[in-house]
Order: structure tokens, then C-alpha cells, then sequence
């Protein structure tokens, strides 16, 4: 395969991520890497020979790339063509710059279906809390806190929110971690990782394994990590997901442990509305 | 030099070699400080955390300041969805006054074991334990409920980043808006974050129209200090005032 002209480039793709992967794509296979690769390594010195040659918008924020070329679905067909799944940290390599892959691995994983659904009783959280919190990933982070959602979920014998949206430096670069608990079984100290999700977004395997491995690193925080998803559904539907995090990839891939769905039953929220 | 140093005085030069005059604030965008990185051959991993960084962490370098500049903030007179900033000659910059209104001392009693093993000094650590033991309520008199942390939102179509949304509601059961902000050991609260905090806040409508503007600060001794600011409008430009700064002294359980 040649590499590609700039007019093929931007004749195929509108998006500019798809325009950066497609060139890099091409450039490695043009220079020793095959489409029988499971995965294709490249970084900020590949983005920035790409941008220049082909004279593409700047891709400011790198940690956008695995973002919007999650899934196959959002990669370029040639991509997809050979079996690529998404694009992802190189958390192995353990580089804290910016060090990605093209992988086949299947990132997004796709939660049960909702056959059993479990009311909660929200008659405990504050009327106001209530009127004030959205249906949206926040709203629910939001509730689940005021709810002790998590503490049940994991059936610990002590779980506390201790932050939210930690952003921290991990040994495979910037890490955003959604919730924080700690929780305490049999006298032994666990972290919880919370990882929120709008409704219209999917955990990716990649992003919960780096967050993970973040926390295990941190020396202030316990050893144990347990890893929690928690996504709005619609209406007032949400679910709450733990997942199995291998240490490293040759140990596994990163799965549902198990998912829980559960329903705020109806909230009156009359006696709030015109109290603004 | 650190690369913040060199990056931020190469994005001033670059500037006044343009024509722009020092006795005028002078704006850049990230544009200037990518221009400024390749120059020097820099990489930096979190771009707009230089701008960030001398707004609330690191004065200014001699070389700028020397000009009289004190802080860099960011312009809200351009709307755009990317950040313009300015270099400002206007105090930014608001720090723990040496007397405070009130004093009181208080306990940890509140904060569970695992929690107050694990709480940091950073902004985040700083909330977490005002949210445990309850000094909003007792700052503001309101019953207080925590309803999220980090929120994103848009101010002149840019985006800004709240640390703590609390709504209270008072005894006559009128809400509020208690928009927090925090900075742990080593920050400094700034002017310009806690006004668009608070306009970001009133111009959403899902909230009370009353909007409170706080902030907490950790020290490094350990003092909790809690501020209440007037952010009000005078001669077309936003301002804000210290109305009342209490300081927490936490013994030890």
C-alpha cells in the first residue's frame, strides 16, 4: 500500500480523527507494519508528521483520538476492513506521553439487557436533591451517592464517597476517574473506581483497565481496586456494573462481573416547584 | 526555566514583537502558546494548564512582570469556544486576609475512618471534609445538600469547570445556589474563575436564581478558611469583594 495523497485523505473523510488515523494507518503500513497485525503502535510524532503532510486540523487534546475511535463503528472503513476495532492508550508500554494503538481487541462492552430491574426508594434523599439533579450521568452519580447505591451494590460493610473527577498522573499518562469511594471489608481497605456514563456513551475496555491501574499505583490509596460502571438508561432507569480488571492484558481482558438495574421509583417533586 | 516559564515569556515576547504595547493587556490563545512550544522545541502534555497555572499557582515571571502584569485570565469580552486569554495589570489574585471575622475550632469527629485515612490536601481533599463535617451549613446557616462536584458548564460560550454545586434552602424554604470553589495548599483563589463560576451558574435555568459565591481554602497549617464574595457589576466590568472569611481550625479526633 502507498501512502496517501492529501486529496484521498480529506476526499474520504470529513472528520478530522478519522483523517489523522486513516494517514497514520496507511504510513505504517507503508512502512513495515502489516494488516495481519493484531495491533499497530504509533504516537505524537506520528500525529504531527500527518497533520503537517497533509496539512490537517491540529488534534490539540491527543486523549481525543480513543475517544471519538472507540468502536468500530467510528473507525474509517479501511480500518474496519481488516478487522480494527478502535484506537486506545498503550497502557503497557507505560510511556505517560501520548502512545496509542490500532487495535482488533473489542473495546466496547456491551452491558446485559435490563430483564430484571429493581425499584429504589428515593423517600430518603432531600426533596430538593431530588428537583435539583438531572437524568443524566451526573444525576445519577448524584443519587446513587445520596442513596449509598454503591455500598449496596458491592455488599461491603463500610463504603464512603471520598471525591469526584479525579484527575491524576498515572504511569500511562493523565487519568480522569468519574467517582471515588472507599470501602472496608473484613477490616481490609478497598478503593472504588466509579466510572459514569450518559446514556449514549460505552465503557471501553481500555479506559477502565488505564483507571484502574492509576489507582493500584497510587501509594496513598489502598491496593485493592474494584471497578464500578454506572449509566443512565432512560426514564428512571440506571444500572451499576462491576467489572473484572486483569492486572495487564496477558492476564485477560477486562469483563462484567455483574450488572444490576435499578429504578428510582416516582419522585413527587410538587411541593418543590415553586420554590425557586 | 521549567517549561511553563519559558513557554509563557516566549508567548510574550512573540506578542510585543507583533506591536502590542505594555501598558495595555494583551491577549493570546492557545494558538500563541503552540507557536511558543514549537519554537522552543517543548512539549507539554496538558497545554492550557500553563494559562491555568498563573492564574491561581505560580506568579508571573520576572521578565512579564516587570511590565506590571500580575496574572494572566481569561477574556470574556470574546465569545468563541476557544479560550482567549489575556495578559492583566488588574490584582487577580485574592489571598487569606490577616484578620479573618470569626474563628472557631472543630473536630474530625465527623470523618469516617477509611475516608480520613485516604483525604488529600489538593482542592478535592479540601471539599470532601468540608462536605463531611458540615461546614457549609454552618458557614451559610442553610441547610446545605452537596449536589455535585466538578461541573462543567458554558460562559460565553467557553467552557469553565465549578468545584462544588451545593443547593441550600433557608427557613423561610427559599433555595440557593451555593456555587464552591476550592484551592488545597500552594493555590490561590482568583478573581476572574470565581466571577465566571457565578455567571456560569446564574445563566443556567434549572437552578435557583440566587446564587451564593463561596470558596474554601486549605492552608499550610492546616487552617479551613471559608470566604463569601459580592460579585457585582460596576462601570460595565464585573467585580468581586470579600463580604466575610471565617477560618476552621480541626483538632484531631
Amino acid at each position: 500500500m502507498r501512502g496517501p495523497t492529501t486529496d484521498e485523505i480529506k476526499r474520504d473523510y470529513s472528520d478530522k480523527y478519522k483523517q489523522h488515523i486513516a494517514a497514520i494507518f496507511r504510513n505504517k503500513l507503508d512502512n513495515g507494519y502489516s494488516t495481519d497485525d493484531e495491533e499497530i503502535a504509533f504516537d505524537r510524532d506520528d500525529i504531527d508528521r500527518a497533520e503537517k503532510r497533509h496539512g490537517l486540523a491540529r488534534i490539540n487534546n491527543t486523549a481525543d483520538l480513543p475517544y471519538n475511535l472507540r468502536g468500530r463503528a467510528n473507525l474509517p472503513d479501511e480500518l474496519g476492513h481488516y478487522g480494527y476495532d478502535s484506537v486506545i492508550r498503550n497502557i503497557e508500554i507505560e510511556r505517560k506521553d501520548a502512545a496509542y494503538l490500532i487495535t482488533k481487541r473489542q473495546q466496547i462492552i456491551d452491558l446485559p439487557p435490563a430483564d430484571d430491574i429493581h425499584h429504589v426508594d428515593v423517600s430518603g434523599v432531600p426533596g430538593l436533591v431530588q428537583s435539583f439533579t438531572s437524568h443524566d450521568e451526573q444525576g445519577v452519580l448524584t443519587l446513587a451517592r445520596y442513596l449509598n447505591i454503591i455500598h449496596r451494590f458491592l455488599d461491603l460493610d463500610e463504603c464512603h464517597h471520598l471525591q469526584d473527577h479525579l484527575q491524576t498522573s498515572g504511569p500511562a499518562g493523565q487519568a480522569e476517574i468519574d467517582g471515588l469511594y472507599i470501602g472496608a471489608i473484613n477490616g481490609i481497605n478497598q478503593v472504588v473506581l466509579v466510572e459514569g456514563k450518559d446514556e449514549d456513551e460505552e465503557f471501553t475496555r481500555n479506559q477502565l483497565a488505564l483507571n484502574a491501574l492509576t489507582l493500584r499505583r497510587k501509594d496513598k490509596l489502598p491496593d485493592d481496586v474494584i471497578t464500578v460502571g454506572v449509566k443512565p438508561h432512560g426514564g428512571d432507569v440506571f444500572s451499576v456494573t462491576r467489572f473484572d480488571v486483569p492486572e495487564s492484558r496477558d492476564k485477560g481482558t477486562v469483563e462484567i462481573e455483574r450488572t444490576k438495574y435499578y429504578s428510582f421509583s416516582q419522585r413527587d417533586l410538587s411541593q418543590f416547584e415553586n420554590s425557586k | 526555566m521549567g517549561k511553563y516559564e519559558d513557554t509563557i515569556v516566549r508567548v510574550f515576547e512573540n506578542k510585543l514583537e507583533t506591536g502590542y504595547d505594555t501598558d495595555e493587556e494583551i491577549p493570546f490563545d492557545r494558538e500563541d502558546l503552540q507557536v511558543a512550544m514549537d519554537e522552543l522545541n517543548i512539549t507539554v502534555r496538558n497545554v492550557p494548564d500553563i494559562p491555568y497555572a498563573y492564574r491561581s499557582r505560580r506568579s508571573l515571571p520576572d521578565q512579564i512582570e516587570q511590565y506590571g502584569y500580575n496574572a494572566i485570565i481569561l477574556d470574556d469580552t470574546i465569545e468563541g469556544a476557544d479560550a482567549t486569554y489575556l495578559f492583566t495589570k488588574r490584582e487577580q489574585l485574592i489571598h487569606v486576609p490577616d484578620e479573618v471575622d470569626e474563628t472557631f475550632t472543630t473536630t474530625t469527629d465527623d470523618l469516617p475512618d477509611p475516608v480520613g485515612d485516604y483525604i488529600g490536601k489538593d482542592e478535592q481533599g479540601v471539599l470532601t471534609q468540608v462536605r463531611f463535617v458540615g461546614l457549609m451549613d454552618d458557614f451559610t446557616g442553610l441547610d446545605c445538600y452537596h449536589l455535585q462536584s466538578h461541573m462543567r458548564m458554558r460562559v460565553n460560550n467557553r467552557e469553565a469547570e465549578l468545584d462544588d454545586l451545593y443547593v441550600g434552602v433557608d427557613r423561610d424554604g427559599r433555595h440557593q445556589a451555593l456555587a464552591v470553589e476550592a484551592k488545597g495548599v500552594g493555590e490561590t483563589l482568583n478573581k476572574n474563575q470565581l466571577i465566571r463560576n457565578t455567571r456560569g451558574i446564574e445563566q443556567k435555568s434549572e437552578y435557583p436564581d440566587t446564587v451564593q459565591t463561596l470558596a474554601v481554602k486549605l492552608d499550610d497549617d492546616g487552617f479551613f478558611y471559608l470566604f463569601e464574595f459580592d460579585v457585582y457589576e460596576e462601570d460595565e466590568q464585573d467585580q468581586v469583594k470579600i463580604e466575610r472569611v471565617w477560618q476552621y481550625d480541626f483538632e484531631e479526633a
